[in-house]
C-alpha cells in the first residue's frame, strides 16, 4: 500500500499555501511577494517561527507572518514508512534523496538537507534540515531506516554478497 | 564610494545600528572595528564639504578599548558617512497607520521597520508629530549613528495596516496524527 503524505509538497510551496490558506488569498510568491527572512522565534504564543515577506501589489504593504515549523522528528510517530534502498557505497544522503522522499512521503530538496557521506552500510542514517528552511525546524532530523542491498549483516558486522560467493567483509557499525 | 555602493546596492539594513555604522565607518576610513570593544558616543553633523558625495557628514565620539587596539588612547572619534533615509528602497510606497491622530513615528516604528527592512530605533527617527493623513517625510533623528535626510511616506487615515497577509498567526504547520 503506498504510503501517505500529509508533508508532501516542497517547503516553500507549503508555506505559501499556508499563508494563502489562512488569508484565503491567491498570491504567488515572485510576483506578489517576496520572502524576506525566515527566523526562529516570534513574538505571538503558540508559534515559532516569524517570516518576513515584501509586498509587490500596489496598496498592500509588507509585512510578517508567525507560523509553527515542525521537527523533522515528527517523523517518528508514522508507522507506515518505507525503509530506503541503499544498494551501492559510496554514497550521499543528496544521492539518496529521491529514494529517501518516496519512502518518507517527503519533497525535500538537496538544498534542505545536509548532504552527509555514506561509506559503510548502517540500518540507519539521519536526515538533518539545513538552515532557513520555509517548513521544517533548522536542525532537526529524523533516523530512517534502511534495506540494505547485497549485504548481509553478520554477528561481526555487515558483508557484501560478492558475484564469486565470497563474502567482502566491511567495517562493523 | 565602492563600498558605499555595495552596501546601498545589498540594502542589507536589517541589521543594528551599531553593525551597520561599523560599515559605514570601515567604507569611511578603512578601519575595521568590531563591536564588541567600541562605545559610541552621540553622533553629530559634521559636513564641511556637503559638494562631495559619500565623504565625511559625521563625527561620532568613541572610546576604544585598549586591550583589543591600542592605536585609540584617550578620547577618540570617528569622522564617516552616514547614509540619508531615502538610500532605501522598496518596492512599495512607504505607508503607515497609526491607531489614532496625532503620532508620533514610533508610534508605528514596528510597520517601518517591517515595510524597510530595518532594525531602526526609536533614536534613529525624529520625534515629531503628524497631525493628520496625507504625504509626509519622515525624518532621521540627529543622533541617529545609521541615518540622515529623510524619506517620504504617506500617512493613512487611523486604522489597520493593510498587510498583504492581513492574518499574522497562520494556522499551521501541525503534525498529523499517527497514521
Amino acid at each position: 500500500m503506498p504510503i501517505q503524505k500529509p508533508y508532501a509538497g516542497t517547503s516553500v510551496d507549503r508555506v505559501v499555501g499556508l499563508m494563502n490558506l489562512d488569508n484565503q488569498s491567491s498570491y504567488v510568491l515572485g510576483t506578489d511577494f517576496n520572502i524576506i527572512k525566515i527566523t526562529t522565534g516570534s513574538a505571538v504564543a503558540g508559534t515559532n517561527t516569524t517570516l518576513q515577506y515584501e509586498s509587490l501589489v500596489d496598496g498592500r504593504v509588507s509585512g510578517v507572518v508567525y507560523y509553527t515549523r515542525l521537527p523533522l522528528s515528527v517523523l517518528q510517530s508514522r508507522t507506515d514508512l518505507d525503509k530506503v534502498d541503499v544498494d551501492s557505497f559510496p554514497t550521499s544522503i543528496h544521492a539518496l534523496l529521491p529514494r529517501i522522499n518516496a519512502a518518507l512521503g517527503l519533497d525535500l530538496a538537496t538544498d534542505e538537507v545536509i548532504d552527509t557521506q555514506i561509506t559503510s552500510p548502517q540500518l540507519k542514517y539521519r536526515l538533518t534540515i539545513t538552515e532557513n528552511n520555509p517548513a521544517w525546524l533548522p536542525g532537526s532530523y529524523y533516523d530512517f531506516e534502511t534495506t540494505l542491498q547485497n549485504v548481509i549483516q553478520t554477528e561481526t558486522g555487515f558483508v557484501f554478497e560478492t558475484e564469486t560467493g565470497l563474502p567482502f567483509e566491511l567495517e562493523t557499525n | 564610494m565602492e563600498l558605499f555602493r555595495l552596501l546601498i546596492e545589498s540594502q542589507n539594513f536589517d541589521r543594528p545600528s551599531v553593525e551597520i555604522a561599523l560599515d559605514l565607518i570601515y567604507a569611511s576610513t578603512g578601519y575595521r572595528g568590531q563591536k564588541y570593544y567600541i562605545e559610541f558616543g552621540l553622533p553629530e553633523f559634521c559636513d564641511p564639504r556637503p559638494d562631495i558625495d559619500y565623504d565625511a557628514n559625521t563625527f561620532v565620539p568613541a572610546e576604544v578599548n585598549t586591550q583589543y587596539d591600542a592605536r585609540f588612547i584617550g578620547r577618540n572619534g570617528f569622522l564617516y558617512h552616514r547614509l540619508s533615509l531615502d538610500k532605501i528602497t522598496i518596492s512599495q510606497p512607504l505607508r503607515l497607520w497609526p491607531t489614532s491622530y496625532p503620532f508620533k513615528p514610533v508610534d508605528v516604528l514596528a510597520q517601518i521597520n517591517q515595510q524597510l527592512v530595518t532594525q531602526m530605533q526609536e533614536s534613529d527617527l525624529l520625534d515629531v508629530e503628524y497631525t493628520e493623513p496625507g504625504d509626509f517625510k519622515l525624518f532621521a533623528g540627529p543622533h541617529s549613528l545609521v541615518w540622515t535626510g529623510s524619506k517620504d511616506f504617506i500617512a493613512m487615515p487611523a486604522g489597520e495596516p493593510q498587510y498583504l497577509f492581513p492574518v499574522q498567526k497562520l494556522t499551521g504547520f501541525t503534525e498529523v496524527p499517527s497514521i
